[in-house]
């Protein structure tokens, strides 16, 4: 047997949980070759030492402790709070979106005089966003404040017309039909309406009566100057 | 032991732990404390530790009882989380485990012909400790768990090979130590 053969040998017997020491052929190499029995008997002294190892038991109420531990409540995980808290906003934007949403396909259908003018002076508003434009179009940069805030009203003038619709509609007190839903929606409807006047006076909308003096910082156009500076 | 305790008997019992019966849970808890603990002794090497991680093990058993394949043996199962736990430890201590029994200066360095057991032992508990956890996991789970080839592959998620190999080579390493330490003999030279 060579030495290759008794470490195979020598594994195999490990492997099967046997005592390598009861092995006949393991034993006669090991008799000629010194390395391999210094193996052999490194081996015999793992196993003993393994047979002598401790064997140490918990402390008493080991039990006890641990169903105690499985009767508490699990705590929710980080990525689970951090879930539920992203889903508890989604479903609150959800909500104001829905509720948006119905009072403003509630307005159009609802026999309200205000409704009609409503349509009617949108195109009026569009003209006068027009005739700004052309008015201020001598100052280039004032020209691309005027463009950049009256773009929307270009855009789609049905979505103005309704947008325009459902302000006067909710700016409309004389409106009987709707004041028991106003009155329940007030809470939700006055945070909502110093939202809309503070988007309107951002961003007129080319419908807004007291155009913006000085246009606001996010809108001041800085594009004509980096270019310049490239060129 | 699960042999002995029949497939059968096991399955009926985790349909009791299912179901909430506390003296079920304390049965199971009963019947694999020690080997558990002693799994995470000689992983941890560390008695509160150990402890911790046991009783860490037993909580996420009777949790995810409902994930264990009735089709598979328990044991390998129950000691792939103790073994999770371990490795867990491990980690959050972020250094291997120190053996506060036999500081290196207490050893021979000698070859003492008539070595004494608590010193084989100690000796070879001292290697353990110094091996690389996997390949520690995988010798403890066949040479004191008496699990096979096979079922510490399943337990670990190694390769067989892999588990093969990890074997072979914490018992090279578990015997150089050994012939390094002088726990071989002169006479055995």
């Amino acid at each position: 047997m060579r030495c290759e053969q008794f470490q195979r040998r020598l594994r195999r017997q490990l492997d099967l949980r046997r005592d390598p020491h009861e092995d006949q052929r393991l034993a006669d190499h090991a008799q000629r070759c010194a390395d391999c029995r210094r193996t052999l008997v490194a081996c015999a002294r793992l196993l003993s030492g393994l047979s002598l190892l401790e064997l140490p038991v918990p402390d008493a109420g080991f039990s006890t402790r641990v169903i105690r531990q499985v009767r508490v409540v699990e705590r929710p995980s980080f990525v689970q709070r951090r879930v539920g808290r992203s889903l508890t906003a989604a479903t609150v934007a959800l909500a104001m979106s829905l509720l948006l949403l119905v009072v403003w396909r509630v307005s159009p259908v609802a026999p309200t005089p205000a409704a009609a003018p409503a349509v009617a002076v949108a195109p009026a508003v569009g003209a006068e966003a027009t005739v700004t434009l052309g008015a201020d179009s001598a100052d280039p940069r004032r020209r691309t404040n005027v463009e950049s805030t009256a773009s929307p009203a270009r855009a789609d003038p049905r979505s103005l017309s309704l947008l325009r619709s459902w302000k006067d509609v909710w700016s409309d007190t004389s409106w009987v039909a709707m004041d028991g839903l106003a009155d329940g929606l007030t809470p939700i409807t006055e945070p909502l309406t110093v939202a809309v006047q503070e988007i309107r006076r951002t961003i007129p909308l080319g419908l807004s009566e007291d155009p913006p003096t000085s246009p606001p910082d996010s809108v001041r156009c800085t594009a004509p100057r980096d270019r310049s500076r490239i060129a | 032991m699960e042999q002995e305790y029949g497939s059968g008997m096991m399955c009926a019992m985790v349909a009791r732990c299912l179901a909430e019966d506390e003296a079920a849970m304390v049965e199971l808890i009963d019947l694999y404390r020690d080997r558990v603990f002693r799994f995470c002794y000689r992983m941890l090497s560390q008695h509160q530790d150990a402890e911790d991680a046991a009783q860490e093990t037993f909580v996420r058993v009777l949790r995810s009882l409902r994930t264990w394949d009735s089709e598979r043996p328990f044991e390998p199962w129950l000691l792939a989380i103790a073994g999770n736990c371990c490795r867990t430890m491990l980690a959050a201590r972020g250094r291997r485990p120190t053996l506060g029994l036999l500081a290196d200066e207490q050893l021979v360095d000698g070859a003492p012909d008539g070595i004494v057991m608590r010193s084989l032992r100690e000796e070879v508990q001292q290697a353990l400790m110094q091996l690389r956890p996997e390949f520690r996991e995988t010798f403890v789970m066949f040479h004191e768990n008496g699990l096979s080839y096979e079922q510490i592959a399943t337990a670990t998620h190694r390769p067989l090979g892999t588990v093969k190999t990890w074997l072979h080579q914490a018992r090279r390493q578990l015997m150089g130590k050994l012939r390094q330490r002088g726990v071989v003999g002169a006479s055995e030279r």
